[in-house]
């Protein structure tokens, strides 16, 4: 999955979920809070049955006992009242608690002690004394006997009773109200839990994807910037190295026209000698250059190689050289040794390096010698190759394998890219070259991984 | 002031061998010393086994280039010779404008040398600027 689409997907699973985590909890709260707000309308209305009980009693006795037409008018109206709304209140309870009320609330309520039945009591006895009060307004007497026991049953607990049942639904409030308390932390910790989850599982994997990424580019962009250097700089040499022949050779040519002229024909032979070498120099360079950009691109497979064998025939072609003869030269790779590697690029690498050696060997020395040796160890194979030659000046070694370095001013046969092309050849076999100085010459080691298919090889040349 | 000696610092034998040729047929009784690259030439000065009147330089050689030498040079021995003309296959702009940043750089040629940029070195020697400039220093 590529990071755009892998962010965007990420990104958008967090925010679903916090997203349902809020959905969830707004609904949880709604539904608690409006159980909570009609909790509150009971509560209220079961207070009002307590002063209610209180008031029909109160308002009983003052009808009774009054003697006054008009007080007892006014009294009866009163007790019409509160008759009617503590009806309607005990059939709003009832409604209610069918509904939602707890087992010890219904006992309360309904049971063979129970308030209801109580209240319908106490309603029927409010009843009896307004009837009363109707049909003989005058009929204090009777009047009395109900309204004493109206006061009997309201000081005998049923005002307590009532009481009770408040206090009941209080509790009962309370109790929901901690849990409608729980409940909010249990949403607020849901939450906590939810945005810790997407921090591990979400965007903890999104940075690191993000900073590998970033780290990727970085990368890339690193090599870009010094394939162009390098590019920049290549053209910059090929556009001297190029040229430098051609001008030599235009002066050249010049000469030898003047010589013509002048009949001078040793000094034309000599200019025409000259141009032809300076010729041949730009052939050369042109083929490494060639070389190098071809092998940029160049895809090969393993092959099997015997190493003992390529370096006798690298050997074998540079035997026109004429230093070749002066030089004493021990190929001490083990014939039995053979690795699987991309077989062009470990052929051009040992060719270079063994035709400088040959090349820049030291003709002041009695002895020059010229040693190619090779191992496996640790899945690595290594090849030396070991001269007694000129060396490489100290100021030079930091630009061994740069292109376009030549190091011996009286010595300079090539053009300048053979350790280049050992180093972007040996790169690209997995490898390494390095340079040791010796006391007197060099040493030059490439080495490389050798692969599950490496082994085999000396399988295969069986 | 004539142009007498000259050093030429090239690393290719091609380019050694021209220089060489034209100076002879361009001036009589000149001396040609050849360097192969900056360090050769920094070490003829340095010994002084020549004290020549203007130096030919190449830029592009083993070991030390050019403007290497140029650096070196400019910030070395006041009592060298103070004359230099570059002499170099590069046509490049940033090289030339390199080079001519030094004030003891008279000339940039471009390869091959040719007759006419000897007679324009030796009349610069000539000139009266030049030996007036040299009496203002002294």
């Amino acid at each position: 999955m590529n990071t755009k689409s892998f962010i965007t997907t990420k990104y958008v699973i967090a925010l679903l979920l916090v997203a349902a985590t809020l959905i969830g909890s707004h609904f949880m709260m709604m539904r608690q809070t409006s159980r909570n707000s009609t909790d509150g309308y009971i509560i209220n209305i079961s207070g009002m049955q307590r002063m209610l009980s209180q008031r029909i009693a109160l308002i009983s006795n003052e009808l009774a006992h009054t003697s006054s037409e008009k007080t007892s008018d006014s009294m009866a109206r009163k007790l019409q009242q509160a008759f009617q709304k503590m009806s309607l209140n005990q059939s709003e309870l009832k409604t209610f608690n069918q509904q939602n009320a707890s087992e010890k609330l219904n006992g309360l309520y309904y049971g063979p002690e129970g308030v209801d039945i109580r209240v319908t009591h106490y309603l029927g006895l409010a009843e009896s004394l307004l009837k009363m009060h109707r049909d003989d307004p005058s009929g204090k007497e009777s009047q009395r006997e109900i309204s004493s026991e109206i006061a009997k049953i309201a000081r005998n607990g049923f005002v307590d009773q009532l009481d009770s049942l408040v206090l009941q639904h209080q509790v009962e409030l309370e109790q929901k109200l901690s849990v409608l308390e729980r409940l909010q932390t249990l949403l607020l910790v849901t939450g906590l839990t939810v945005l810790l989850l997407e921090a591990f599982f979400i965007f903890r994997p999104m940075a690191n994807r993000i900073a590998k990424t970033i780290r990727q580019l970085n990368t890339a962009n690193r090599k870009l910037k010094s394939a162009n250097d390098e590019l920049t700089e290549f053209s910059y040499r090929i556009s001297h190295d190029l040229r430098a022949p051609i001008a030599s050779s235009l002066g050249l040519t010049q000469i030898i026209s003047e010589s013509l002229e002048e009949s001078e024909f040793d000094e034309a032979s000599e200019a025409t000698e000259r141009v032809s070498k300076a010729m041949i120099r730009l052939d050369e360079l042109i083929t490494d250059v060639i070389t190098v950009s071809k092998n940029k691109t160049l895809e090969v497979a393993d092959e099997a190689v015997e190493v003992f064998s390529m370096v006798d025939d690298i050997l074998e072609r540079h035997s026109h050289l004429p230093e070749f003869e002066r030089i004493r030269i021990k190929n001490e790779v083990d014939p039995t040794l053979a690795v699987a590697v991309k077989k062009v690029f470990l052929k051009q690498s040992l060719e270079n390096l063994i035709s400088n050696a040959i090349k820049y060997s030291d003709p002041n020395e009695d002895v020059s010698k010229l040693v190619i040796r090779a191992s496996l160890l640790d899945e690595r194979c290594s090849i030396s190759v070991a001269d007694n030659g000129i060396g490489i000046p100290h100021q030079s070694r930091g630009e061994l394998f740069e292109m376009f370095k030549r190091f011996h001013p009286r010595q300079s046969f090539g053009s300048g890219l053979g350790l280049y092309l050992v180093k972007q050849n040996v790169a690209r076999i997995d490898g390494s070259i390095t340079f040791e100085p010796l006391p007197k010459g060099s040493i030059f080691k490439i080495q490389f991984p050798i692969t599950e298919h490496s082994k085999s090889a000396e399988a295969i040349l069986r | 002031m004539s142009l007498k000696c000259v050093l030429l610092v090239d690393d290719c034998e091609d380019d050694q061998y021209l220089g060489k040729r034209v100076f002879q047929r361009a001036l009589d009784n000149v001396e040609i010393i050849v360097a192969y690259d900056g360090f050769e030439a920094i070490e003829l000065l340095r010994e002084n086994k020549c004290q020549p009147d203007v130096i030919l330089l190449d830029i592009n050689m083993p070991r030390m280039g050019g403007l290497e030498f140029l650096e070196m040079y400019a910030s070395g021995n006041p009592t060298m010779p103070p004359v230099v003309a570059m002499l170099t296959s590069s046509a490049q702009e940033s090289d030339r404008s390199k080079s001519l940043s030094y004030d003891c750089v008279h000339d940039y040629f471009v390869k091959p040398l040719r007759k006419e940029n000897i007679i324009e070195l030796a009349k610069f020697l000539e000139s009266e600027n030049f030996v007036l400039q040299e009496a203002d220093k002294n």
